[in-house]
């Protein structure tokens, strides 16, 4: 059987600097894999490399049996991965509304399309987006801000959706509440893998964990089975 | 009285022909960061082309545009393609230098084809047409085409820029163009869209342009500093703005001949220094958060 997403034995380099080594990942359909690991650990450069922003040295990303390796970012968006950047990456010239369209513009969709994905169904999951549509997007919250992010990636209607740190700088009730909406989404199939140095938040949202350190997988595992004292050994490679 | 109405009215009209010089400009060097030194060559360029498909085809000015407008097109997305797609966009200096680089390359290969004499592109009686547009002020049918035509190619370039998906993207990379690429914007289709876009701009420009006036292969840096002015007097990202720029030089540019003919260009660059003067940002720049 294939894996909807697979990472498999990837190194990047960033010049002579060694990013990531050997890594190998997967995600399937319907689940929430959290990837943990400190500042630096290479959590984002895993990121890049799957959405083509850093091409890999060598090893491959395989998306639905389809290698996606060096593609470009567009492309790899076009195909079924989206992305909610680190630091969500708001348009300040675009409206709240024309941020949340500006993804089914990246994915080549239409009006007309028949993608699930409509501003109806954005609206319905973040209330509040609907109230300030039409708002500069960098007007709004931390929180809000994150919420366009997300719905501008759930609007290419992708498969598998990367969420690198979105808990960073935001209120547990906020985190909490974009979290409740991700596990939602991931009941009717969606694939999300969740980037976070907050290590018991990504545990408890995910249904499997790799913890990262210095650029390789340290450990991995079912987050329900995570041993608390070996996942902080793992991530920051010693005991503290 | 009558002669203020109608130095008013004969500058706005010749306006539309600077605001048509100007919108390309104001579209690529607000979304692409592209100094285009070489934009009024281009504009020269395209009315040797009308010059070539009259003199060959036998093809009216104005008949021609759709054409040259789709020869213009290729044209940018080429020009795209295959230069500024390589030209680093981390500062606008390199690409600053490759428009100057062709600036210098279509003069001279347009001095070598044509040679030095001025030409023009003759549209027939359309030319000397005029109307009463109000008692005792004529106004010719030409320059108020050229006014309408800037205004609609406003209103077609808005309805583009903020009513499209790729009017979207293209403000999304104006903003900024890392995030754009971050999140699976196609920029360098972005990019040969936006210049084949330009390129229709300064094809309608270059012919109105060649059958108002004389043009030489040295006319582009003239229509360049036009083009400029217009562009920064209204503001950057202010497509209106552009228009009412072009207007400001315009009445300028017929008020300074009243006075005495060698002060007609003068008294637009004259104008254009005192706004920069009061407004340094220009008369309607797009507000910054």
């Amino acid at each position: 059987m294939t894996n909807l997403l697979q990472v498999c034995d990837l190194t990047l380099h960033y010049g002579k600097f060694l990013a990531l080594k050997d890594i190998n990942i997967h995600i399937e359909a319907g689940e929430i894999v959290a990837v943990i690991g400190a500042n630096g650990a290479g959590k984002s450069s895993l990121i890049k490399a799957i959405t083509g922003l850093a091409p890999p040295s060598s090893g491959s990303v395989l998306f639905e049996g389809k290698n996606l390796t060096n593609s470009q970012t567009s492309s790899v968006v076009r195909a079924g991965i989206a992305v909610v950047p680190e630091g969500r990456r708001i348009f300040p010239s675009l409206s709240v509304e024309e941020n949340i369209l500006m993804g089914r513009d990246v994915a080549g969709l239409t009006d007309n399309s028949g993608s699930p994905w409509t501003l109806e169904r954005i609206y319905d999951l973040f209330p509040v987006l609907e109230e300030k549509r039409k708002l500069s997007g960098t007007q709004l919250s931390g929180g809000q801000q994150q919420m366009i992010a997300i719905s501008r990636a759930l609007m290419t209607n992708p498969r598998v959706l990367l969420c690198d740190e979105i808990s960073l700088g935001l209120a547990p009730t906020i985190i909490n509440q974009l979290y409740d909406q991700l596990r939602l989404l991931v009941k009717e199939g969606l694939a999300v893998l969740i980037v976070e140095q907050a290590m018991r938040t990504a545990l408890s949202v995910s249904s499997r964990y790799y913890c990262m350190l210095e650029g390789q997988i340290s450990l991995s595992g079912l987050s329900s089975d995570a041993d608390e004292e070996a996942v902080i050994r793992a991530y920051f490679g010693r005991s503290v | 009285m009558t002669i203020i109405l109608d130095t008013i009215i004969q500058g706005s009209l010749l306006g539309g022909l600077f605001a048509l010089y100007a919108l390309g400009l104001s579209l690529i060097f607000g979304v692409m960061r592209i100094v285009n030194i070489a934009h009024g060559d281009f504009i020269v360029v395209i009315a040797y082309v009308g010059l070539v498909l009259m003199q060959t085809l036998g093809l009216h000015p104005l008949i021609s545009i759709p054409l040259v407008i789709v020869m213009a097109a290729a044209l940018g997305w080429i020009l795209q393609a295959v230069l500024f797609d390589f030209v680093p966009n981390i500062d606008p200096l390199p690409s600053m230098l490759v428009a100057f680089g062709l600036q210098i390359i279509i003069q001279n290969t347009l001095l070598l084809g044509f040679g030095a004499d001025p030409k023009k592109l003759s549209a027939g009686p359309i030319e000397v047409m005029s109307i009463e547009l109000l008692p005792d002020i004529f106004v010719g049918v030409l320059p108020l085409i050229i006014f309408a035509t800037a205004i609609i190619l406003i209103l077609i370039l808005q309805a583009i820029i903020y009513r499209t998906g790729f009017g979207r993207q293209i403000r999304a990379v104006s903003d900024n163009e890392e995030n754009a690429r971050m999140i699976g914007i196609d920029t360098p289709k972005i990019f040969r869209k936006a210049f084949a876009l330009v390129l229709v701009t300064i094809a309608i420009s270059g012919l109105l342009m060649a059958v108002k006036g004389n043009f030489t292969p040295a006319s582009g840096p003239t229509l360049l500093l036009f083009a400029f002015e217009a562009v920064i007097i209204g503001g950057m990202g202010s497509l209106w703005g552009t228009l009412v720029g072009g207007i400001v030089i315009g009445i300028a540019h017929v008020a300074g001949a009243q006075i005495d003919a060698g002060f007609q260009t003068l008294a637009g660059h004259a104008v254009f220094l005192l706004i920069l003067v009061f407004y340094p940002s220009g008369l309607f720049a797009k507000q910054e958060d």
